[in-house]
Formats: C-alpha cells, structure tokens, sequence
C-alpha cells in the first residue's frame, strides 16, 4: 500500500486498563475506502481497539495507552477530539437512537457542529437517510420518533446519523449482531455501498459477514494472560483462504469453537 | 437399589410433600396478612381524605359569610348604639337590648316578641347559660338556684327575656349571709340580665359584691373553663370542642334570647323576610330600595364570630344547610336549590375574597392563594437551576457518568468556582439593586462585577491561574470598593477576603492539591451531605434561613427571604430526583452523541437533559409540594401578614401562605371552621397539581419514548 491509501496507522499500540494490558503493540495499517474487518474470539480487545480510533476509550478514566495512531499523518491523540470523532463516526452494536424525531436524530451532528441553515439541513438528512437506504421508508415520517422504528431500521438510522456529518472514517462496532437475518442483510448491503465513499472498520463476531463485507481482516487474539494480540492481518480472502498463522486457520476453521 | 436406599428415597419425597405444605400454608397467611395490612391502610387514607372533604363541606354549605364592609363591633349596646345614630344602619340585637332607641323590624311578619317566641312563631332563638368551672357550691350555687326558680324567671320576662319552663321554687331560707367577690364574665346578651340578678341578690346578702364584665362568649366560657372566673356568661350553646377541652365547667341554662333585627329608626320599612336579611348581611343587597325602602346605601353592623349573639343570627339567618333541610322537609326545592347555590357562591366569595384581620378568621383566602403562587413561583425559580446544576456536575463531570469526555478541559481549578460563583452572585446583585432603584448597588456591583469578568476571561483565554499578586491586588481593589460604597460593603468584604486568601494560598504553594476540588472523590462526602439535608426537620431550614436571610442579610420577613429559605429546603429532593433521573439515561445515548463530534456539553443539554425530564419535572413536583406544604420555615421568613407581599424584594412585607393561614385559623383565631375550609383548598390544589404532574410526565415520556 502506498501511503496515499492509508487512511489510519497503528504504531506500536498498547492499551491498559489500570494495571490489566488488554491491547498488547499492536501495529496495522487501515486502508482507505475498503471495508477493513476485526474478527476474534470475545474479550479479545476487538471493541477496545475499534473504539481507540475516535478516543472513545477517553470516557473511561482508567484507561491507558502507549504509542501512536496516526490518521492521514497526524496523531490522533494530539488532535481536537470533538473534531477527530466528527471526521470518525461511529455505529455501537445496539441501536441507539436519541429519543427525538427521525429528522432531529439526523441533523443532530450538523446541528451541534453550528449548522442552522434550514434548507441545508434538509439536504443533509435527505442525503443521509438515502446514503443509509432508508429514505423511502421515512421520508413520509420524518416527525416520527427514531424509536419508533424497527430494529434495523433503528440502526439504519444510526448509521444515516453517522453519515450526516460528512466522515471521513466509520467505525461499526458489530452493528448487525442485535438484528435479525433480514436487517442484517440489509445493513451488508448498504456497508458495500458506503465503502465507495467512506473507509469503514466493522467488528464482527460473524465470520461470514466478514467475509461477505470486507476487503481486509485483522484477526485477533487473547494470549494467556488475556492481553488481546493482532495475530494477523491481510486480504479477506487470503485469510479465509490461506492464514499464515496456525491460530487463525483454527479460528477460522472453527477448530476453537 | 437396594431396601435402605428406597426407604431414603420415600422419606425424601415425603419431606418435600410435608414441605410443600408448609410453604403453601406460609404463602396464604402471607398474603393474608398483607391483604389485611394494605386494605387497613387504603381505608385510613381513604377515611382520612373523606372526612377532610366532609367537614370542609359542612363549612362551605353551613357557613355564610359576612360582606367584607361589614362594621364589626364587640358588645350588644354598641350594636343598639351605632345602629340607632348611624343613618340606613342594619343590625341584630338581643331582645334584653330593645328599648326604643332603634327600629325594630319584623322577620317575614313575625314581631320580634317574648310571646312569639313561646309560640314558636319567631325563629330566632337561642338559649342563654351561666357556667361555673365545677360543681357549684355556696353563694353561687344559690343564686343559680334563685336564677333557675320561678321568681327568677320572673324577672327573666321583665328584662325582656323569654323564660325557661320551670316549677322550681326558690326557697331563700336555705340562704345565709353570704360574704366575698363574685367574678363574671362573659356574653353582654347576659350581662344586663345577670346584673339584674345581682343586684337583686345584694339586697338580702350586703356583704357579697359582684363583678360582672361583658366581653364575649367565647371569652367567658373560655375563663369560667380555666377557673380564671367565677361565673360565666354564654349566649350561644356550648360547642364540644369547648365541652372536651373543659371537663369539670358545669352548664346552666337560665333563660331564652330572641335576635331582633333592627335598623335605623328613620328607616320606614316594617317587615323584611329572611331571604333579605342574608342577601343584606351577605352583601347582595346593598341599597335600601332593593327591599322597598329608601335610596340609601345599607350600612350593615355586626359583632364578631367571638359573639353569641352572631353565633345564634349567623345559625338561624345565614345557615344554608338549615334552609336545605326545611326545603327538603317541605317540598319547597326553589329554597334547596338557592341555598346549594348560594353555598357555591359562598365558595367562591372564599376563595377570591381577602382574610379580615381580628379574632374568628372572617373572610375568605384570595391573598393566601396569591401569596402561595408567588412563593412556590420564586422558590422554584431560585432551586431548580441551582439543583439540577448541582445534579448534572455530580453525575455527569464527577460521578457515574463522569470520566474524561476526552476534551481538552484543564482540570478546573477551585479558582474557577470562585470567579464564576462571584461573578453571578454580583449579576444577581446587579439585577435586585436595579429592581429596587439603588444607585450605590448597582455602581458598586458593576465595578466588582468587572474585576470578576476581567479575571474569568483572563483564566479562560490566558495561561490557567493568575500569578498570585494580581490576585491579591483585585482583593484588595475589592476591598476597597466597599469602603466607599457602603451599600455593597457585606459583598465586596467576602469577596474581597475571598481573593485575598486565594492569592495567599496560590503564594504559599498550597493551591495545587487542592485543583479539582470537586472531583471523584468528593462525590460520595456530597451525596451523603445532600442525604443528610433531605432528612433534617424543616423547621431547622427555618431557623437557618432566619439567621441568614431575615437577620444577617437584612432582606428582613420578605418574599425574598421565604423564597430563599425554601429553596435551601427542597434542593435537597431536587438534587436527589434528578440525580436519579440522569441515571436512568442509557450510557448509549451520551456515546452516541459524543461520536458523532458533539461536546459534553452538547451531550447533556441536547441528549441527556431531555430525556432525563420526566424524572426533574417528578423531582420539582415534589418541591412544590413541599412547598405548598410547608409551615415552619415560612412562618418565620415570610411571617404572617394576611397581605400579600407587593414583589419579591418588598424587604419587610410579610406574606401568609395558606398552611401559615390555616395554622393562623386554628391557633390564634379558635376558628377551626374555616380552617377545614382552607384545608380543603389545600387538598384540592394538591390533588390538581399531581394530576397535572403525571399528566404532563406521562406525555412527556410517551413522546421521548416514541409511542406518541
């Protein structure tokens, strides 16, 4: 990969938890504009190091880290981080839709970034809603509550939400696993979709879906002393065809159960 | 398997049968016990509610009201008196006092006469009594004796009385001579009759004077009960209040009174019927030429509610749910509709007429009502931010919800709380000393209110704390500023020493351990402190409040002061509810928000504080009825003025609220009628404020949840 398509670098990355390390020098680089998978067995830290990238483990006061993330050549630790997270968005694993209308859940991150603008706003969440497919069900009930919605549709909204402030990155922290297969369905298609436009990290417990959506795969794991590992990292299809590593043909293989 | 194993097993499975049994059994007393249990106390409460509404209900259809512009005198020759000297005066009189110094006028036809009365024809009777504190013994018990045979009875008739119905003959040889002072006191309806009596007895027995006073009948059965008399005089039937609380006081019936209405004696009406009467005495008749007379504005004179004498008028003219009964007795609905009506009017009239001051609690509640508004209005004003400000640092900076947004905050230092807390409190001084047109206030506060501005803006854009010098120079400046404007003074003092001390720790290196004073740690220590306060009695609140507001800040008995002192007493609830009520917004909706670029202020004024709504508005509820509820502390910040306060900063007007005006009612004015009356308003207001509460909470949370 050429520098001009890494999008975000991990130097040397290790995260603690208090005294407990959970990332152990994780080194990677994410492409841009590809769909970049993390899979690995729970607890393995794949949450934690999806959720490094917009500083999201800043909220937790315990946390500790060492060496860098680099996004476009910048560190991200040195950044404004109200600006860092709006250029990195994020979709969590539930939905979680603020309570207020369809149309306010969306131009909630144009708002809060000073856009009053109310033609522009319309714009904005228009666009959104269709990025997100979800337009053609709404856009008669823009009033309606966001949780009035169904689950998918839920976190079609999110991601809709996510989107309305013009990211450059989204992080999915495994955004199908409280859907049913339908929805879920749904949700691939619409990340295969953004991939064109955005550079997407997804966290998945389901290797098919990783191996349905992604471009790249970071396989993780826990050593003994439960401290999470990057085992390997390449191609989707390299991984799920030919791992260089025995534990990721064994987890892939569902050796590990 | 063998015998043993099964007997084992039998025996097993019998246990766990016998056991079953048991708990069944345990389930059923349980759930009997709490049937019992949860049944015996929706009754109480229920009861309580009940008899509340009926006994406030007796008060609203017994009661009538006298017309504010009533002129109230305090014996039966001050009736006669004004009535026969004032012109178009209207008035009631006991028949002893009929002498043909005022008109008398006849009720529906009936002449106000002994033997109308014998005959039933005239209403208005009442029977008249003497009192002795115990069983009477000697001169008393003679005269009493004399009082109640047929030669008293005479003289009962010559003074205008009518007799009781008696055989008894006094015999006087029991009498010897007696010696020494006998006391009464009491009703001047007696009074003539008793001196009567008196005077009579003083004939065979020289050496025994009387001293008779007339006051009221409350006044006389209330010192014949405590022993303070000898004698009492009562011109209305003792109420049972009066009869529990004085055990040993003897009641002695001696004669009837008639109420004779009486005008002006150039008033040329004859008769007037009972219907007029009230609508006189009421106030819906006010010129004589509605009733047939001459154009001339009434003039209606009446004794206090202390009096007998208005005690019998007031049952007999002015009573509804008399008048209700005799409709219902005769078929006559026209008299129990105009009565119901009139009681729905009286209700009315007491909730938007004002108390009159004096004995017996006349008048009606309108400026308790407005005083209450008012009050619960600027308490809520002053706790709510304050509460809910206080709620959000605690869980959202400090506590559960707290951690690093991750922004570049620097720690604040306790500098921070000290400037901004300054600077508002100097606003706030800035706004009263506009309010109340002081030029030195607002002078002088603007000049300390520019130090503290220079001072946040130099923390907020410059490099964190200012060198320690400059600090103490701006205290010193403050300082200052108070020695030449002595109406900012108290102000610029703390403030001063204030800045003086900080610079002098910052000096002295101390300032560093204490940054972030606020912070994690001390979020337990303030929640028990808040805890604490929640528990402490209110009257300590009150006594807090008069320390610090009434007395040491000379905002006096005021608005000001109550509003204050009340809401140091419900910030406690609010912080607390609202705290609770953070809680229970998911962590989700702050991650969601936070990621998608909003600050952590954002977060929880656009996300957190919406959703947490239903619960502050549950929590603010509560305030207000804490408030509406809420005698000790008002009672000495706000005082008791029947008025109501003209603006918050109206230093020294006092206010009474409508729990200080029924406290008022029950303990000063003995009037616990229209205390019941006012508790019903109470309970109503209550009832409509939690209805209107879950209402609104309820819709609140079906929007924020969706479903509408």
């Amino acid at each position: 990969m050429t520098a001009s398509e890494i999008k975000l670098e991990v130097k040397d990355y290790s995260l603690y938890y208090g005294s407990f390390k959970a990332l152990d020098t994780v080194n990677v680089q994410i492409p841009a504009k590809q769909v970049t998978a993390i899979i690995g067995p729970s607890g393995c830290g794949k949450s934690t190091f999806l959720r490094t990238f917009n500083r999201m483990n800043d909220l937790i006061p315990v946390v500790r880290t060492e060496g860098n993330v680099m996004m476009e050549g910048n560190n991200i630790f040195s950044m404004d981080v109200v600006d860092l997270r709006r250029r990195i968005g994020m979709v969590f694993q539930r939905p979680n839709p603020f309570p207020k209308s369809i149309y306010d859940n969306v131009a909630y991150g144009p708002r809060m970034n000073g856009l009053c603008d109310k033609a522009r706003l319309n714009e904005i969440v228009e666009r959104s809603l269709r990025g997100a497919v979800l337009w053609d069900e709404v856009k008669d009930d823009l009033g309606k509550s966001g949780l009035a919605l169904s689950g998918g549709q839920q976190q079609r909204l999110c991601i809709a939400r996510a989107l309305a402030v013009e990211p450059d990155v989204i992080l999915m922290d495994e955004p199908a696993s409280a859907l049913d297969p339908i929805a879920t369905l749904h949700i691939e298609e619409l990340i295969r979709t953004l991939k064109k436009d955005y550079t997407i990290v997804i966290v998945t417990h389901n290797m098919q879906q990783a191996a349905r959506v992604s471009d790249y795969t970071a396989f993780f794991y826990t050593d003994e002393s439960r401290t999470g590992i990057l085992v390997e990292f390449d191609k989707t299809k390299k991984i799920f065809t030919n791992p260089e590593d025995k534990r990721t043909e064994d987890y892939i293989t569902g050796r590990f159960g | 398997m063998n015998a043993t194993g099964e007997i084992a097993v039998r025996k097993t499975q019998e246990q766990v049968k016998a056991n079953l049994q048991k708990r069944h059994l345990i389930e059923k007393v349980a759930f009997g016990v709490l049937w019992l249990n949860a049944g015996a106390v929706i009754l109480v409460l229920f009861f309580v509610i009940f008899y509340l509404l009926i006994q406030g209900g007796k008060f609203f259809v017994g009661e009538e009201n006298l017309l504010e512009e009533a002129v109230l005198v305090e014996s039966n020759e001050e009736v006669r008196d004004e009535v026969a000297t004032t012109p178009y005066a209207i008035g009631y009189l006991s028949f002893g006092y009929l002498d043909g110094a005022t008109k008398t006028i006849k009720l529906n036809g009936v002449e106000p006469t002994i033997s109308n009365v014998e005959s039933d024809a005239y209403p208005v009777v009442r029977t008249l009594y003497l009192l002795t504190p115990a069983k009477p013994e000697g001169e008393v018990k003679v005269l009493l004796d004399y009082i109640q045979s047929i030669s008293g009875q005479e003289i009962v008739v010559e003074q205008g009385y009518v007799p009781l119905k008696t055989t008894e003959v006094f015999d006087s040889a029991a009498a010897v001579n007696f010696t020494g002072v006998v006391t009464v006191s009491g009703s001047t309806t007696v009074q003539p009759l008793m001196e009567k009596f008196a005077e009579i007895f003083a004939v065979e027995h020289p050496d025994l004077a009387f001293i008779i006073e007339g006051s009221e009948s409350t006044a006389g059965i209330k010192a014949a009960g405590q022993a303070k008399i000898d004698i009492g005089m009562s011109s209305r039937d003792i109420k049972d209040h009066e009869i529990r609380r004085y055990e040993d006081m003897q009641v002695f019936p001696i004669a009837y009174d008639g109420i004779a209405i009486v005008a002006h004696p150039d008033i040329p009406l004859d008769t007037l019927s009972v219907n007029q009467v009230r609508d006189i005495f009421t106030g819906n008749i006010t010129n004589w030429a509605e009733v047939g007379g001459p154009d001339g504005d009434i003039v209606v004179i009446s004794r206090d509610t202390a009096s007998g004498t208005w005690d019998g008028f007031e049952k007999w003219i002015l009573s509804k749910n008399l008048l209700i009964s005799k409709g219902f007795e005769t078929g006559n609905f026209r008299l129990v509709f105009q009565n119901v009506w009139a009681s729905v009017k009286f209700v009315w009239r007491f909730l938007v007429s004002k108390p009159l001051p004096g004995m017996g609690g006349l008048g009606g509640i309108s400026t308790t009502i407005t005083t209450t508004i008012y009050l619960v209005f600027w308490t809520l004003l002053i706790a709510t931010p304050l509460g809910v400000g206080a709620a959000i640092y605690l869980v959202e900076y400090a506590g559960e919800m707290g951690g690093q947004s991750g922004e570049e905050v620097r720690a604040p230092s306790w500098w921070w709380y000290v400037v901004i807390a300054g600077a508002v409190l100097l606003f706030i001084i800035l706004v009263v000393g506009g309010l109340l047109g002081k030029l030195g206030l607002v002078v002088g506060g603007g000049i300390i209110f520019a130090l503290f501005a220079f001072l946040l803006i130099g923390v907020l854009y410059g490099e964190g704390v200012p060198r320690w010098w400059v600090i103490v120079i701006l205290g010193v400046v403050v300082l200052g500023v108070g020695r030449f404007l002595p109406s900012v003074c108290m102000v610029s003092d703390v403030a001063g020493v204030v800045f003086v001390l900080a610079g002098g720790l910052h000096f002295a290196g101390l300032l560093h351990p204490m940054v972030n004073i606020v912070g994690p740690n001390v979020v337990p220590v303030v929640r028990f402190a808040v805890e604490t306060l929640a528990g402490v009695p209110s009257i300590i609140f009150g006594l807090f409040g008069f320390a610090l507001f009434v007395t040491a800040m000379h905002l006096q008995l005021s608005m000001i002061s109550g509003a204050l002192a009340g809401a140091c007493l419900i910030l406690p609830t609010i912080i607390r509810t609202t705290e609770e009520a953070l809680l229970t917004v998911p962590l989700s909706y702050r991650e969601g928000s936070l990621a998608l670029g909003a600050t952590k202020w954002q977060t929880n004024w656009q996300v957190v504080l919406p959703a947490a709504l239903p619960g502050i508005v549950t929590g603010v509820i509560l305030g207000v009825g804490r408030i509406v509820s809420e005698t000790a502390v008002f009672y000495v910040t706000l005082g008791g003025s029947i008025h109501p306060p003209s603006s918050l900063f109206a230093l020294g007007e006092q206010g009474r609220t409508m729990v200080l005006h029924l406290y008022s009612l029950m303990m000063d004015a003995n009037a616990p009628d229209p205390a019941m009356g006012t508790a019903i308003v109470l309970i109503v207001t209550i009832i409509f404020i939690n209805l209107g509460i879950n209402y609104f909470s309820s819709r609140l949370s079906r929007r924020l949840s969706g479903k509408a």
